[in-house]
């Protein structure tokens, strides 16, 4: 009972939020000077064409970017509530078929690069932490302060030219274009295998140094905590007193911290993604935003949004259930 | 401390290693390519349908369509054929089978090769000189250029089999161009002449005739360039674009809702342009039609109703089909082309090394073609500038032909261009009929004296410590040049700033989001800026008001008085008398009825453009590297490229073939 009334007082904040979120992106998006228009034409212009104001006219008014910001928002907001998010201009597609071309592959990527940074970071943030100031943890904090350090663009365009190099690979996107167009076979999952390893070091590396660091931070603080010396005065087995207090306690943060998971999967690494030419959903937020794409770039902020308010409910659920010393409310 | 490797140190120091490397490095051209007209004889067994054992067919067809006539899927090619269809000259007879692959920054976007996609009434020569028939097979215009008669292919037919008749262009004309919805301000302006749109009649099923009621000899350029066929009548299929339309499908409108629009006319729009939106299975009457459109590609397949054949009687094109990966960061198109993942692309010059290293292991040669463009960069100053005193300057002439001077145009060819471009002044094409010679080195030599001598002749004193001059208020002479990023070396900016900045003019290069240009350019604030000359053949600046001298066009340097002229006097500023003069000789100049007229007026016309300075030119046509996958044929071993002739429109690909095309499948 108590939690289904959280649940429901969250849930009415959140709308109030996405409400906000949703005017404000909506105007910013709106504030460079000029519209979609604007981009298109600039486009055609590098390519040494450029359109009459007749058809600079049709256009505008058939986009209907000639009335005022207000009327615009209002047309997109109302439409996106009944589940209409509108078309977009640069792509000439909805936006919805846009987003649900592009999750396959974006959620391969985040959700295998997650994994993998949470397979990696906890363990070693475990060991580093247990076993403080060896050469393992000094190996650990070097390894982590790199991979934070260099720019992860850097690190892409550097593995895909070794790759490339050494392996023949082609660079660019999840497949080879002989691949693309074929139906799924034994060589076409080997082809996406050798594209895969690429982008998932890029994001794994940044991620884990963070991750590696918390976990190892906040065991720290348990381990010499009272009551893990008193375990194992009592004759607990290392391992499992280790396993069984310290790090649950110590992966509170860490699963606070997750309810950014949710968003994180949907829009997560950008940069690596456009230097890769990956087929996520990152990169086509940020060309929408480049492009003043109106309905593009606003609906996926509030898909983001959305996800974010959800994630961090389930998080903050998942907290109480974990730790008992938290109540909610 | 380590010692900065500079760009120019780079280049400077490489460019000597390069040289050898090139003049070692280049092959030589294949010996295939040099035309032999002997039937393949692979073509003969692959033509094993039962039609042509009945009644031998006059031509032959790619296999992958043979297999389809087999099927009764299609007719057979000689049914598919206009009556007489367009010959192609082709360098030697090739091989059908294969695909091309291609990069796009986006779906359905614009690649390398996409001007071969177009067809139109006429066509142009690489040079843009020669216009002839294409899928019209006669084009005849009266002597006064007041009336057009194009006469239609007989049994030219639409990707789908249906015909192309003068129904289609009549259509376009009254349910689209002068569609309120579609149109609002009304058709296109270039079908405006002398203030009254252009008549179009139909004179019977394949003859139609487009009347102007003044002189209009440009009508012939434009039913040859490649803009006309972007939204002109050869692109707009009437029997498929009805179901977009209001008046010809009333669910219209639900039809567009289905695909996210609010409206009919927003539908209708996206399926009227070619290569913007997503869409497939619009009927063209190119040699490729879009059949695959999807987020990471496009796939582009042969359209068996294609009206050309090769010497041989096959019909073109005999590549089966283009795959155009999209890859929307461009470094990474670069990078690709270097790898040899498309089968022709343009290499980045000053990064040339990189491509002669990787050609052995991505398996491509490296042909030297040349940019067409009139000028690389060049620079316009603002004569309807908002500052009086900035005003006076710009448009003093001397003022212009002092900075022109500066530039030392030869040292921006050696350190940029590896001394291969042309450092001239920004002019038409040379190849232009009433060129003048002179146009070309006017103004152009590096006189830094002889600018001084200008600048201290305008009465722009140097300053107490001989810095920079002062303008007439007491101000710093000072200039900011806004650009966005094009397609030529930023480098180049920094070497015409240091020579303003020696001359005594302080010189700021900016570089803004093309927004900020744009809008800054447009209200006439900024002080100069600058664009590339492309589009100089003599075929397209003939378009009204098309190239980029105009006062509106990239290089706004008179945006006021060219609304002055357009609105007939309702805004803008009044131009002086002898730039009235010029609008008014450029007007006179469309409507020119003789050849004599046509070069003296044209002549006039550029000489004042070109005299008066208003685009000060730096290095030209110069060379541009092309990546061409190994095997591949037919391809044209010296193209200048530019959007005066359509791009890849006047480069054949129709005509390119794969040596072994099995292997690029």
């Amino acid at each position: 009972m108590i939690l289904l009334k959280y649940i429901l007082k969250r849930l009415f904040w959140g709308m109030i939020v996405l409400l906000f979120v949703s005017f404000f992106s909506f105007l910013i998006i709106q504030l460079p000077p000029g519209d979609f228009l604007t981009s298109y034409l600039e486009r055609l212009q590098k390519a040494g064409m450029s359109l009459d104001e007749a058809t600079m006219t049709a256009l505008r008014q058939s986009y209907g970017l000639d009335r005022p910001f207000i009327v615009q928002y209002w047309n997109w907001f109302v439409r996106f509530l009944q589940g209409d998010m509108g078309v977009s201009f640069l792509y000439s597609k909805r936006v919805d078929v846009i987003i649900l071309e592009r999750l396959p592959a974006t959620l391969l990527v985040a959700a295998t690069s997650l994994f993998l940074i949470y397979l990696i970071s906890i363990p070693v943030g475990i060991y580093a932490a247990r076993h403080q100031y060896s050469a393992g943890d000094f190996a650990a904090a070097f390894f982590g302060f790199i991979g934070m350090a260099v720019p992860s663009f850097l690190l892409a365009l550097v593995l895909m030219w070794f790759v490339y190099q050494h392996f023949g690979t082609s660079i660019g996107g999840l497949q080879s274009p002989a691949f693309m167009n074929q139906p799924m076979s034994w060589a076409k999952l080997w082809d996406l295998l050798k594209h895969l390893p690429v982008p998932l070091v890029v994001i794994t590396v940044a991620g884990t140094a963070n991750l590696i660091r918390i976990m190892r931070g906040t065991l720290l603080d348990e381990l010499h905590k009272p009551y893990v010396t008193t375990a194992r005065a009592k004759g607990l087995p290392e391992r499992k007193l280790i396993r069984k207090y310290p790090v649950r306690s110590a992966l509170n943060p860490i699963i606070s911290s997750g309810g950014w998971l949710l968003p994180e999967l949907f829009s997560g690494e950008t940069v690596a993604a456009i230097v890769l030419g990956l087929p996520t959903i990152s990169p086509v937020l940020y060309r929408a935003l480049l492009g003043e794409d109106m309905f593009l770039a606003a609906s996926c902020i509030m898909v983001i949004s959305i996800l974010t308010i959800i994630g961090l409910l389930i998080s903050d659920i998942l907290l109480a259930v974990m730790d008992p010393r938290i109540r909610l409310g | 401390m380590f010692q900065i490797l500079t760009r120019r140190r780079f280049i400077n120091t490489t460019a000597m290693a390069f040289l050898g490397n090139w003049l070692t490095g280049c092959g030589k051209p294949d010996g295939r390519d040099s035309g032999s007209g002997a039937i393949d004889g692979q073509h003969g067994k692959s033509d094993a349908s039962p039609i042509s054992a009945k009644h031998p067919s006059r031509y032959h067809e790619a296999p992958m369509l043979a297999e389809k006539v087999a099927r009764g899927e299609l007719p057979s090619v000689d049914e598919r054929l206009p009556r007489v269809p367009y010959v192609r000259q082709v360098p030697s007879i090739g091989r059908y089978g294969g695909t091309l692959y291609d990069q796009a920054e986006s779906q359905g976007g614009r690649f390398h090769l996409d001007g071969a996609l177009i067809a139109g009434p006429q066509e142009t020569d690489n040079d843009g000189r020669i216009i002839r028939p294409h899928l019209c097979d006669r084009v005849e215009f009266s002597r006064d250029y007041r009336e057009y008669v194009f006469h239609i292919r007989e049994g030219l037919k639409w990707s789908d089999g249906v015909e192309l008749t003068a129904d289609d262009v009549m259509w376009w004309w009254k349910h689209e161009q002068n569609n309120k919805s579609l149109y609002p301000e009304g058709p296109r302006t270039i079908w405006k002449v002398g203030n009254e749109y252009a008549r179009f009649e139909k004179l019977d099923k394949q003859t139609f005739q487009i009347g102007f009621s003044k002189p209009f000899r440009p009508g012939r350029n434009a039913s040859a360039h490649e803009w006309m066929s972007f939204g002109g009548f050869f692109c707009q299929p009437s029997h498929w674009m009805k179901q977009f339309h209001i008046d010809f499908n009333p669910r219209a409108d639900a039809l567009a809702k289905k695909q996210g629009y609010q409206a009919w006319y927003q539908l209708y729009k996206e399926r009227e342009e070619m290569m913007r939106g997503a869409h497939t299975g619009k009927p063209h009457v190119g040699p490729w039609t879009r059949v695959v459109s999807e987020t990471t590609h496009d796939i582009y397949e042969r359209n068996p109703y294609y009206a050309e054949v090769d010497p041989a009687g096959n019909q073109l094109p005999y590549i089966d089909r283009i795959y155009v990966s999209v890859i929307e960061e461009r470094k990474l198109r670069e990078a690709r082309i270097a790898t040899g993942a498309v089968s022709e692309g343009p290499a980045e010059l000053t990064q040339i090394f990189i491509y002669k290293k990787n050609q052995k292991q991505a398996d491509y040669q490296i042909k030297k073609w040349r940019l067409a463009n009139g000028s690389e960069c060049m620079f316009a100053f603002n004569l309807n500038h908002k500052n009086p005193v900035k005003k006076k300057i710009y448009n003093d002439l001397r003022f212009r032909q002092a900075m022109s001077v500066a530039i030392d145009r030869k040292r921006i060819n050696e350190s940029l261009y590896y001394g291969l471009a042309k450092p001239c002044q920004a002019t038409l094409n040379p190849n232009t009929s009433f060129f003048d010679p002179s146009w070309l080195s006017y103004c152009a030599e590096h006189d830094p004296n002889r600018a001084n001598a200008l600048l201290d002749e305008m009465g722009l004193r140097w300053d107490e410590k001989h810095q920079y001059r002062r303008q007439p208020d007491g101000r710093r002479l000072a200039t900011i040049i806004v650009f966005n990023k094009q397609l030529f070396p930023v480098e180049l900016l920094e070497f015409v700033r240091k020579d303003w900045d020696r001359v005594g003019m302080e010189t700021v290069i900016k570089e803004t989001d093309f927004r900020f240009r744009q809008e800054t350019c447009q209200a006439a604030k900024h002080d100069c800026t600058c664009w590339n000359g492309d589009t100089v053949e003599e075929i397209a600046v003939y378009l009204p008001w098309f190239s980029k001298w105009n006062p509106h066009r990239e290089l706004y340097y008179a945006i006021d008085w060219w609304y002055w002229y357009y609105t007939g006097g309702k805004t803008g500023e009044k131009p002086p008398a002898e730039w009235l003069q010029q609008f008014n000789r450029m007007a006179d100049w469309y409507q020119a009825e003789s050849d004599a007229e046509y070069r003296r007026l044209g002549h006039a016309v550029w000489d004042f453009f070109t005299k008066q300075l208003v685009c000060i030119g730096s290095v030209a046509y110069a060379p541009q590297p092309i990546v061409v996958k190994n095997g591949l044929r037919n391809v044209k071993d010296s193209v200048k490229m530019g959007y005066g002739t359509g791009w890849a429109k006047s480069y054949d690909v129709q005509a390119y073939y794969w040596d072994q095309p099995e292997k690029h499948l």
